[in-house]
């Protein structure tokens, strides 16, 4: 691919990329966009090669996980810190029987159960539920196996039903 | 969004419903993707940074060496030996002293040939006559 089509390609994906970003990164939104402004131009300057191997949203996927994995170790803090504060926030703000307000709590409280998974749990669910991927795609960009990409997509989602407290139908 | 049933059970549409108002949350504060690529980029040379970190380090350690090397070869007029370092004439072994004995001085003492030990005086009987005396 060249530039223009990476480009375009990023254009395309750029709001499920940001997405992505903001999971990978514990949703602090500006290490999450630094880590998506990395991610582009490690693919605009060649430094990240696609090749042909998957879908070019799972390839940027990945350029986004490892970039955000390069940083992780650094943000470790702030990101935990970012968690909490987010949580509070959500509940100072709520007012019942305010549907936005009722959306971010629930939003809320769907953050805080991400973040209480393994990481491989709450990547593939992410993967998997937000980003409407196979567990194929969803194994690629994590770099594991199918198999244990399935492990995980199992496990998470037992996990996160019982946090959330939603029943299997 | 088309729901993806080949991703396990079909019965999903709760978590599914959750994370798809998460979607449209976090899809409302997208930031431009052209104010994206002007932002600052402090991260962006951070490998160099990492390297420039490395290079310093790698500096430091050797210029360190160095001068611990240059200290013990050329500081002395090109003598390695450590200062207070004893001469080989007055050195003396750290266990000497258990070489000393009770009344060492008799044993120092060497009695004359034909004398008394209690006296050392020689004895007129046993003194030796030379022959010319």
């Amino acid at each position: 691919m060249d530039t223009p089509d990476l480009r375009s390609a990023i254009e395309r994906y750029h709001a499920e990329c940001f997405g992505w970003a903001l999971s990978c990164c514990g949703r602090d939104r500006v290490e999450a966009e630094d880590v998506l402004q990395t991610s582009y131009l490690k693919v605009l300057q060649g430094r990240a090669r696609f090749d042909d191997r998957s879908s070019v949203k799972t390839w940027l996927f990945g350029v986004i996980r490892n970039t955000a994995s390069e940083e992780r170790r650094r943000v470790f803090t702030r990101r935990r810190i970012g968690e909490a504060q987010a949580a509070e926030a959500v509940h100072v703000t709520v007012q019942p029987g305010v549907t936005a307000a009722e959306d971010a709590q629930r939003n809320a409280q769907l953050v805080i159960a991400l973040a209480s998974l393994a990481p491989r749990q709450r990547e593939v669910l992410q993967l998997v539920f937000y980003h409407d991927m196979t567990i194929e795609d969803a194994a690629v960009v994590m770099g594991v196996s199918l198999g244990t990409a399935r492990t995980h997509y199992e496990r998470g989602k037992s996990r996160l039903r019982v946090l959330l407290g939603v029943e299997p139908s | 969004m088309t729901p993806r049933v080949d991703n396990g059970s079909p019965h999903d549409d709760q978590l599914r419903a959750r994370f798809e108002a998460l979607r449209r949350a976090d899809h409302g504060g997208v930031p431009d993707l052209d104010a994206l690529f002007a932002r600052p980029r402090a991260r962006i040379h951070r490998p160099l940074v990492r390297a420039a970190w490395l290079a310093a380090a790698a500096i430091t350690v050797a210029l360190v060496g160095l001068k611990v090397l240059t200290r013990g070869t050329l500081g002395r007029g090109g003598s390695v030996m450590p200062p207070n370092t004893p001469s080989i004439v007055t050195w003396q072994s750290p266990t000497a002293s258990l070489l000393d004995t009770p009344e060492q001085s008799l044993l120092r003492t060497v009695p004359t040939l034909r004398s008394s030990l209690l006296q050392s005086v020689p004895l007129p009987s046993l003194v030796t006559r030379h022959p010319g005396a």
